[in-house]
C-alpha cells in the first residue's frame, strides 16, 4: 500500500509550502525585499496585514482541498466538490442576509450570520435525506439546497435596500482575502482543523466506498455514520471558509485531480496531499491577486480561481471525452 | 460453524426462506433470473434487514467489524470507482482488520498468489481485462482471510482454465474449514464442484440438497423450462439440452 517516492507527495509539497510561505509575506503593493533597505511599516505590514492573510489561504486551502478529496471519494465522482452538499450557496445566503439587513456593519455578524447558514444548510440536509443514507438522495437533496439558496440570494440582491448593501454583497460573492486579519483566522481555524479531524477519520470508509456501497457495508461501513461524518466535516469546512472570505470555488474541484496521479488513488491517500496543495494553490493565487496591478483594486481570489478552474475543468471534460470515445 | 437464516423475508423478492449453511462446504445457489439468488446472497451477508445468524448469534447483532472480518462478500457489479493497482485493490480486503502492516502484507500477497495476480500486481485496474478484473476483485475478498466467502456469480468472466483454476481453489478452501456460498448460473459447475445446491424459483426455495439428488431433469424443466439430461461420470457431469 505504501508505493515509490512517485506516490508520496508530502514531502514535496511541504517544501513548495515553505518556499511559497515566505514569498507570500514579501509580495504585494508594497515589496518587502529582505536584504533591501528597511520598507517603513514593514512590522505592522507583515504581521497585521500579510501573516493573517497567508494563516488564511492555508488554513482555507488547505480545507477546501481535502474536502475537494473526500466528497469525489464520497460520491465516487470526480467532478464533485465541497459545494454540492448545498452548504456553501446556504452560508452565503446568511451572509448576504446580513448585508440585507444591516447587521453586516456589527463585528461579527457576518460570519455569525453564514456559520448559522451552514448549520441551517446542514440541519435541512438531514432532514429531507433522512435515515436512508443513501448517496443519490443525499447528492439530489444537497443541489435542491442549493438551488433554492441560490434564488433565495439572487431574491435577496434583487430587493436590495439600497446601492451601497447592493455593491457589498456582489463584492463579498465573489471571494477575498483582501483586509483578513487574525480574527478571521480565528474565526475559521477551529472548525477547519475539526472538519479535517473528521475527514481524517472518514478515511478508511472512503477506500471502502470504492467498491461501492454494497461492498463497501460488507466491509463494516456504516453508511449513516459515514454520511454525517461528511456533512459534519464539509459544513464545518466550508460554513467557516465562507464565512470569512466569501465563496472561494474550483479549489475543491481542481486540487484532488492535481493530486491523484501522483497518490494510490485511494481517496484516504489524497486527504493530506489534497490539503497541502489546496493550501499551496490558494496561497500563490492570493499572491497573485495581490501583485496584478489592476486600477480599481486587487483581483478578486474567487474570480482569479475561476479564471484559473475553467480552463482546468475543460481539459478534464476533454479528457473524460477522450476516454469515452 | 454455521450461517443460517429462519424464514427469511424481502417483500417482493424472498418469501420464507430457512436454511443452515454448514462451513466446509461449498454451496451452489442456483435459479433463474429475478429468481432471488442475488438477494438471498445479500441477506446472508448481513446487507439486508432479516433474521441471519452467524453460528446462532444474529448478524445485525454482531459489531459491523466482526461480521466484515468473518463474512467476505462479493458483490454481482465489480464496481471499482478509482483506477487502483490490483495491489491497492486487493488491500482493501484488509480494511476490516486493523492488524500489523506486514500481516496485511503476507494476506495480500497469498490472495494475489492464490488468484495468478502475481505478475499484474502493479498495473491499474483500468488496464485488465474483464477476466484479469474479476479475478483481482475476488483476492480482495480472498486478502480479508474470511471465515465465510460469498460470492455473487464469480466466475461469470473468467476463461475456462481460470474457472476451473478458481473452482479447485473454493474446493482447497472449503477443505480447509471456510464456508463458500457462491451464485452460479452454469448447473454443471454446480453439479461437479457444490457439495450442496440450493434452488430458487421467485423468491421461494424449491430444492435443497445433494446436487445429485437436486438437480434431476424434472426439476431443471420445472424451473428453468428446459428438457435436460445428464451425460458422463459423476464429477465430470455434462448438461445436455
Amino acid at each position: 500500500m505504501g508505493g515509490s517516492p512517485m506516490t508520496r507527495p508530502v514531502p514535496l509539497l511541504l517544501t513548495l509550502l515553505l518556499l511559497a510561505l515566505p514569498l507570500s509575506l514579501l509580495a504585494g503593493q508594497v515589496w518587502i525585499a529582505p536584504f533591501a533597505p528597511p520598507v517603513k511599516n514593514a512590522i505592522p505590514i507583515l504581521m497585521e496585514l500579510r501573516l493573517p492573510r497567508a494563516v488564511l489561504a492555508l488554513v482555507l486551502g488547505a480545507g477546501l482541498g481535502a474536502c475537494g478529496a473526500a466528497m469525489q471519494g464520497y460520491l465516487r465522482n470526480p467532478l464533485a466538490d465541497p459545494g454540492l452538499f448545498g452548504i456553501a450557496p446556504m452560508a452565503a445566503l446568511g451572509a448576504v442576509l446580513s448585508f440585507y439587513t444591516g447587521y453586516a456593519v456589527q463585528p461579527f455578524a457576518l460570519p455569525l450570520f453564514a456559520l448559522t447558514g451552514a448549520a441551517l444548510g446542514m440541519l435541512l440536509l438531514a432532514l429531507i435525506a433522512g435515515r436512508a443514507a443513501s448517496v443519490v438522495l443525499f447528492t439530489l437533496a444537497g443541489m435542491m439546497l442549493a438551488s433554492l439558496s441560490g434564488a433565495l440570494t439572487s431574491l435577496a440582491i434583487s430587493l436590495s435596500p439600497n446601492p451601497f448593501a447592493l455593491s457589498e454583497i456582489v463584492t463579498w460573492l465573489m471571494g477575498a482575502l483582501e483586509n483578513r486579519g487574525w480574527d478571521e483566522v480565528w474565526i475559521a481555524l477551529p472548525p477547519t482543523l475539526l472538519g479535517l479531524l473528521l475527514l481524517a477519520r472518514a478515511g478508511r470508509a472512503l477506500d471502502a466506498l470504492t467498491l461501492g456501497e454494497a461492498a463497501a457495508r460488507s466491509l463494516g461501513v456504516d453508511p449513516v455514520r459515514l454520511q454525517w461524518l461528511m456533512v459534519m466535516a464539509c459544513g464545518l469546512i466550508v460554513g467557516s471558509g465562507v464565512a470569512v472570505a466569501g465563496i472561494i470555488g474550483f479549489v475543491g474541484l481542481m486540487v484532488p485531480h492535481m493530486v491523484r496521479p501522483f497518490t494510490s488513488q485511494r481517496p484516504s491517500a489524497l486527504l493530506v496531499p489534497s490539503a497541502l496543495t489546496g493550501a499551496l494553490l490558494l496561497l500563490l493565487a492570493d499572491c497573485l491577486c495581490r501583485v496584478l496591478p489592476l486600477t480599481g483594486g486587487e483581483l478578486r481570489l474567487g474570480i482569479a480561481l475561476s479564471l484559473m478552474g475553467a480552463p482546468f475543468f475543460l481539459r478534464l471534460l476533454l479528457r473524460m471525452r477522450s476516454t469515452l470515445a | 460453524m454455521t450461517l443460517a437464516t429462519e424464514n427469511l423475508a424481502v417483500p417482493g423478492r424472498l418469501h420464507g426462506v430457512s436454511l443452515s449453511l454448514r462451513a466446509g462446504e461449498v454451496t451452489a445457489i442456483l435459479g433463474p433470473n429475478g429468481a432471488g439468488k442475488s438477494t438471498l446472497l445479500s441477506a446472508l451477508a448481513g446487507l439486508l434487514p432479516g433474521p441471519v445468524s452467524l453460528d446462532g448469534n444474529l448478524l445485525g447483532q454482531l459489531p459491523a467489524s466482526v461480521r466484515a472480518q468473518t463474512i467476505g462478500y462479493l458483490p454481482q457489479s465489480g464496481e471499482v470507482a478509482w483506477n487502483l493497482s490490483v495491489e491497492s485493490l486487493a488491500a482493501l480486503g484488509r480494511l476490516p482488520h486493523r492488524t500489523a502492516p506486514a500481516q496485511d502484507a503476507q494476506a495480500i500477497d497469498a490472495a494475489l498468489a492464490a488468484l495468478d495476480l502475481d505478475d499484474l500486481r502493479h498495473r491499474p485496474v483500468a488496464e485488465l481485462s474483464g477476466g484479469e478484473r474479476a479475478r483481482a476483485l475476488l483476492a480482495r475478498v480472498l486478502a480479508g482471510t474470511p471465515r465465510w466467502i460469498l460470492a455473487d456469480e464469480p466466475l461469470a468472466s473468467l476463461d475456462l482454465a481460470h474457472q476451473q483454476a478458481l473452482l479447485h481453489r473454493f474446493r482447497a478452501l472449503a477443505q480447509r474449514g471456510q464456508g463458500i456460498v457462491l451464485v452460479l448460473h452454469d448447473l454443471a459447475q454446480a453439479m461437479n464442484h457444490a457439495d450442496r445446491v440450493i434452488v430458487l424459483d421467485r423468491g421461494f426455495v424449491v430444492a435443497d440438497g445433494l446436487p445429485d439428488d437436486v438437480l434431476d431433469p424434472v426439476l431443471i424443466e420445472q424451473v428453468w423450462g428446459l428438457q435436460a439430461q445428464w451425460l458422463g461420470e459423476p464429477g465430470h457431469r455434462a448438461l445436455a439440452c
